[in-house]
């Protein structure tokens, strides 16, 4: 379907460079990188054989579940407007929604990570996902719920409700 | 995909999370974006999580307050108890930070003498002047027309949602040079017109459930949507809306004379002549149909 809709013989896929900061490389599409606003405003300044970042603030677990998401989105926005092209009906944003659901269903020090990198390297869909979860991490618990999920001791002397 | 780097320089590790409450370590803007999904009930009741956590929710930019959080709470009076909450809220924060969005939302079945609009007035001053940019009212039962001008001359966005206009002024007669998005949801307006003069308004949803049989005047250049649903109004006059991107219009007709129908749809079509694409929904058009088979 893809390639009836677009006959062009696409050209070999430029890659750039991400290191970890614990010293990884990853090879990715340019594509995939330029999902990250922070590469994106610093790219047309590089020169094309020395395009490598070096992200001091992502460890190589973190940087790996972050290029698995970008990855993911450019493939599904390419899929969804070739299916809006050629007028086809397709279920890929649910299907996508449904994606970063489960992408995002991690234990909190995961999710710390990641939206710490999201923040970092400015993917602002990944950051808004991550917001949204740990707002809903929080949401309906009692404080007690709280404290376990995020590790928060209790350090309270007075306890505020304790004349109720 | 992964391989060691060559660089002995890329040695210097940054230890992942493991640390105690990373909530609050996280950049500050970071943490309001979080909390302001949450209730305010709920911000409050964390304020027991430890001493960081014990006056958070004084200084934080979004306050949504809902009535549902108290559904299911045994009061003898879940009005009064609900009142004083929201009183304590705003008295209670620390002044000198700004609100930079206010949600209000009570429940449908509250008694009008348990929320005047004398006191609600009191709620939007403390609001006003923490310069507010943006407010969501839901299900109050009254509130004055001049208060809900001053908002909409105020804030950038307005969503009125089931509320009551308490006339005080005869027109809802909003000038805003603010104003981006204004949408007045299941609200009973009763008034002798509504009047919108906004530059920068892009979106504007509304819709008239009380069969008001006011006028509506509309002047936004910049609207790029716009959402009129409910029953047609007495007279429509529409301004420049050369940017529009969006019309939606699904109003409801019970009126007999149908050549007064006409003639107003007509009028408000004209207006819309800008529009990329223009939605009339079968109600909307019948009227039409039905004058010219008589």
């Amino acid at each position: 379907m893809k390639d009836s809709f677009n006959p062009s013989i696409e050209p070999p896929k430029k890659t750039v460079t991400l290191v970890s900061s614990d010293g990884y490389d990853f090879e990715v599409e340019e594509e995939v990188a330029l999902e990250s606003q922070v590469i994106k405003d610093g790219f047309e300044d590089k020169a094309v054989d020395d395009r490598e970042y070096l992200l001091f603030n992502v460890h190589s677990d973190t940087l790996e579940l972050i290029i698995k998401y970008c990855e993911k989105h450019v493939s599904s926005r390419k899929s969804i407007s070739a299916a809006a092209a050629s007028s086809s009906s397709s279920n890929g944003e649910e299907a996508l929604k449904e994606w970063d659901e489960h992408f995002i269903s991690v234990d909190t020090n995961t999710l710390y990570d990641i939206l710490m990198a999201a923040d970092y390297l400015n993917i602002k869909s990944l950051l808004d996902l991550a917001i949204q979860k740990v707002a809903d991490t929080i949401h309906g618990r009692s404080p007690e719920q709280i404290r376990k999920k995020f590790n928060i001791e209790n350090d309270s002397i007075i306890d505020p409700w304790a004349s109720e | 995909m992964r391989t060691r780097a060559s660089k002995a320089s890329m040695d210097k590790r940054v230890k992942k999370c493991e640390s105690t409450d990373w909530l609050i370590s996280i950049p500050l803007e970071l943490l309001h974006h979080i909390l302001s999904f949450i209730d305010m009930k709920e911000l409050i009741q964390m304020s027991v999580l430890s001493k960081n956590w014990r006056y958070m929710w004084k200084s934080l930019p979004t306050i949504n307050i809902s009535q549902e959080f108290w559904k299911g709470d045994e009061y003898e009076y879940p009005g009064s108890a609900f009142q004083y909450f929201v009183d304590k809220v705003l008295v209670g924060r620390d002044d000198s930070s700004d609100i930079y969005k206010f949600s209000l939302i009570v429940c449908e079945d509250f008694e009008e003498e348990e929320f005047p609009p004398i006191m609600f007035d009191g709620y939007i001053n403390v609001v006003r002047i923490s310069n507010v940019q943006e407010i969501h009212l839901g299900a109050i039962p009254e509130i004055f027309v001049s208060t809900l001008i001053s908002l909409a001359e105020q804030v950038k966005v307005l969503k009125l949602v089931s509320i009551s206009f308490h006339s005080d002024e005869e027109e809802f007669n909003v000038n805003s040079s603010t104003l981006e998005s204004l949408s007045l949801e299941e609200c009973c307006v009763d008034l002798e017109g509504i009047i919108i003069h906004a530059p920068k308004l892009r979106y504007l949803v509304i819709d008239n459930n009380d069969n008001d049989a006011c006028k509506i005047e509309i002047h936004a250049p910049n609207l790029t949507l716009l959402h009129l649903r409910g029953y047609m109004y007495g007279e429509y006059s529409m301004g420049d809306l050369s940017l529009l991107v969006d019309a939606h219009i699904d109003t409801l007709n019970v009126c007999k004379e149908k050549r007064g129908l006409v003639r107003r749809l007509n009028t408000l079509l004209k207006g819309l002549v800008h529009a990329q694409t223009l939605t009339i929904s079968a109600h909307a058009f019948q009227p039409v149909v039905e004058f010219e088979k008589a």
